[in-house]
């Protein structure tokens, strides 16, 4: 049984429970506000962007201006608004293809979504437009610039 | 003065809200950014008591928790997670929870509250897809496990593997939660289709321990274990159709090597996917379908023979595959060639990096020069060689075919992997005539802003599907993907000449006679096509006519500093002209100068073309213009394609006369 534990960490220590894998390099996850937003209060939601594992993709910032930046934008209704979303930063990790460190994300980057209701917003069910702008590589490969689109819904209960 | 104030304060507030967030980035940054582990949970707890508004807090804790598991501090671990899960909102801790509980059974701390975290984490994924829930699972079966609950441990993972049956990493899990529970042929069973399905290494010794804990008896040991081995085989082999035979029947010859089982049909099966090989096999088959009989080979101790399967494909192996590289150097050790050993260790070592490898290549250096000294220099020389090297010179084969090929390379001068293809395209050009081999590199904006890029290169990008850069594609129809550093180039470059020679073999489809010429900026194209009598009618045959430039210097991120053999337009527009065969005389013409201007429109103003992707993202300016075309350095290339199959039927290039330049 010594034996079977040393071997079991051996082939369990090569992912297992680790992230979701998916045929596409990067995947979005939106979790919408716990619960309904009142006129005049702010909520959170979040984003999730997961990049698979062997890929990357650009951070916010990296570390070149002719590097597409990962990005989100928002398109509130009227009535809603979403402040500056801040990412965190990312990882410099220099790749087999470049002398420099890139700045990156790799795994999962949690974003999350302050919204705010106007006081004078109806109730009702709504529902925020996100797009999340990124471009990925392997060590082998770069895909085009690409942008996964997804909303976030929520729902404003009387004052 | 209050007004003055006023003013000031609404100027400084947003500046100092501003060099907070810059000064909580930065510091989170540099936390990060230590290398002694006590020295960044020193920083990571200072930035937490710092800002504790910042929204990089979790973020902080969650870095905080992985280097608290790594010292198995248990205590400080569950609390950096539960502070880092609070700054979440409790939909947004699915993957936490998962990968806080994987993390701690891996350490085997905290397994209570693994466990509640693997539930919740599971709890959260039954609403989401099965994809989402069959790693969360796998994660609380790990879990149950180190609790040791195997019976509940199997049972979950079974469901987990529902759907992913061909996943090697799932059933091997599975296989160890039923031996743990004592069912050892089962365990065996399970293990054994793991293997077949590719799993790793250390999956070989377990499979023999756990054979002897299954059978005492030797000799009942050997019948279990050929029988274990193939009903595998058997469940797989039987079962493959179409292609997937040859590929089945590849994978089980190197799962029957594996484990010593019934080589001769291993050789058998292993023979007989080789054999299926076909001009257009995929070239990544033809090298793995080969590396398996050579595996089979070494199994039944014909060191030679493998040796000899190994090296026919040593130029096209992957670099990036460290199983190729530790296979050659141990049957060249085995064969008494220490220092071919020593070259195949470090093929594998060019860019990737493999402890194995590394022992491997530092013992059998250490063997043949008495020490290690000088083995990283050499590894280092070993490397460039990969980067810069002699092609040689293509001998054609006597009474050749006549076939031009056609190699179109999709690159970008941001494309970092996209090195090795350029410089493999160089090389091609040193290696091959213009009369066997016709080259076409197409800019496109991938990843970044490419001002080389054109509409036309972008379209015919698109038409074939690619899926990113580099992607190269020889005579229309043969697509490789893929690059990486310059210390890739050489093994691009073998791949690229070995699939471009498959394609000299042809018989052109037709003949093109092609007169180029040039006045003033106006270059014209004259090409007289004819069909080969014999040879196929294609039922769709198109002309496409290039304007290339043989080279243009400009400097990308890349760092290559001169892009060989651009594509500046299409004379044809980019479909092709309709050929009506058996032949026929098809004129086209470019001016050079309206090409230009169309090209300083395209370079204002690149976000308004139909070759930008994702067409919504900021232009940073380029870094420098592009030069204008070069009178005195184009060529034109025509090819005439079946646009329904993709097939090239004959390719042809020539210069531009350079003439009296006007421009």
């Amino acid at each position: 049984m010594t034996a079977l534990c040393a071997a079991l960490l051996l082939i369990l220590s090569g992912g297992g429970g680790g992230q979701a894998r998916s045929a596409e390099p990067v995947t979005l996850s939106v979790v919408p506000p716990e619960s309904g937003l009142r006129p005049g209060s702010s909520a959170r939601a979040s984003v999730l962007v997961t990049v698979a594992k062997g890929w990357h993709i650009n951070s916010a910032s990296p570390v070149d201006s002719d590097l597409v930046a990962t990005a989100l934008a928002c398109t509130p209704p009227p009535g809603l608004a979403v402040a500056p979303v801040r990412f965190p930063p990312g990882v410099r990790r220099t790749f087999a293809f470049s002398s420099e460190p890139l700045d990156v994300f790799e795994g999962t980057v949690p974003l999350t979504l302050e919204i705010s209701a106007a006081e004078g917003i109806l109730p009702g069910e709504y529902a925020i437009a996100i797009e999340v702008s990124y471009q990925a590589c392997t060590n082998e490969i770069c895909l085009p610039p690409s942008t996964l689109r997804a909303t976030v819904p929520l729902r404003v209960t009387s004052p | 003065m209050k007004r003055l104030f006023l003013i000031a304060l609404s100027m400084i507030v947003p500046s100092l809200a501003a060099l907070h967030a810059q000064s909580d980035t930065a510091a989170f940054r540099a936390a990060l950014a230590l290398q002694n582990p006590p020295a960044r949970i020193a920083a990571l707890v200072a930035f937490v008591d710092k800002y504790p508004e910042s929204a990089f807090r979790g973020g902080a804790y969650n870095a905080l928790f992985a280097l608290y598991v790594q010292e198995r501090n248990e205590k400080a671990a569950l609390e950096a997670a539960d502070r880092s899960l609070a700054t979440l909102p409790p939909a947004a801790r699915m993957s936490p929870y998962n990968q806080y509980a994987y993390m701690l059974a891996t350490s085997n701390i905290g397994l209570d509250t693994a466990l509640v975290y693997a539930a919740r984490a599971e709890a959260m994924a039954q609403g989401e897809s099965a994809s989402a829930l069959t790693p969360i699972q796998d994660t609380r079966a790990y879990v149950l496990f180190r609790k040791g609950d195997g019976a509940g441990a199997e049972a979950l993972q079974r469901l987990a593997v529902r759907g992913h049956e061909d996943d090697p990493e799932y059933i091997g899990h599975l296989a160890l939660y039923i031996e743990a529970n004592g069912k050892h042929r089962e365990a065996l069973a399970t293990l054994a289709r793991a293997m077949y399905l590719g799993g790793g290494a250390d999956m070989k010794s377990m499979f023999d321990s756990w054979l002897a804990l299954a059978e005492k008896d030797a000799r009942r040991r050997d019948a279990l274990r050929t029988s274990v081995v193939m009903n595998t085989v058997h469940a797989y082999v039987d079962t493959a159709t179409g292609e997937g035979r040859f590929a089945a029947r590849s994978a089980a010859a190197a799962f029957m090597a594996s484990v010593g089982v019934d080589l001769p049909a291993a050789e058998r099966y292993a023979a007989e996917s080789v054999r299926s090989l076909r001009k257009d096999s995929r070239v990544e088959d033809a090298v793995m379908y080969r590396q398996n009989l050579a595996l089979v080979e070494a199994a039944r101790g014909k060191t030679r023979d493998a040796l000899g399967v190994l090296e026919s494909i040593e130029d096209l192996a992957s670099p990036w595959s460290s199983d190729f590289w530790l296979a050659l150097g141990k049957l060249y050790r085995k064969a008494g060639r220490p220092a071919d050993a020593v070259t195949a260790y470090m093929g594998g070592l060019t860019v990737a990096d493999s402890p194995e490898l590394r022992d491997s290549l530092a013992s059998v250096y250490t063997a043949v020069h008495g020490s290690t000294e000088g083995l990283s220099p050499a590894l280092e020389k070993f490397r460039l060689s990969c980067a810069s090297f002699d092609p040689g010179k293509y001998a054609p084969a006597a009474g050749g075919s006549g076939k031009t090929v056609l190699a179109e390379l999709f690159t970008g001068a941001e494309c970092g992997p996209c090195v090795a293809a350029d410089q493999a395209f160089d090389a091609l050009a040193e290696y091959f005539p213009s009369s066997a081999l016709v080259m076409l590199e197409y800019h496109v904006h991938i990843p970044g802003p490419d001002p080389l890029t054109t509409n036309v290169s972008w379209a015919r990008y698109k038409g074939y599907g690619s899926r990113g850069t580099p992607t190269v594609v020889i005579d229309g129809t043969e697509r490789i993907t893929g690059g990486g550093p310059r210390f890739v180039t050489r093994n691009r470059f073998n791949l690229y000449r070995y699939t471009i020679n498959k394609y000299l073999a042809d018989k052109p489809g037709v003949t093109i006679s092609l007169d180029v010429a040039r006045r003033r900026d106006s270059v014209s194209v004259a090409a007289r096509i004819e069909e080969v009598q014999g040879a196929p009618r294609p039922g769709n045959a198109v002309l496409h006519v290039a304007l290339v430039e043989r080279s243009v210097d400009y400097t990308g991120g890349n760092g290559i500093t001169r892009q060989a053999m651009v594509v500046r337009s299409l004379l044809d527009g980019g479909p092709g002209i309709p050929l009506t065969l058996p032949g026929g005389m098809i004129r086209v013409a470019e001016n050079v100068a309206a090409l230009d201007s169309a090209n300083s429109v395209m370079l204002d103003d690149p976000k308004d073309q139909p070759s930008w992707p994702g067409r919504t993202r900021n232009f940073p300016g380029w870094r420098t213009r592009p030069p204008k075309n070069d009178r005195s350095n184009l060529l034109v290339v025509a090819w005439v394609q079946d646009a329904a199959s993709g097939d090239v039927l004959q390719a042809v290039c020539r210069d531009v006369p350079t003439g009296m330049s006007v421009n």
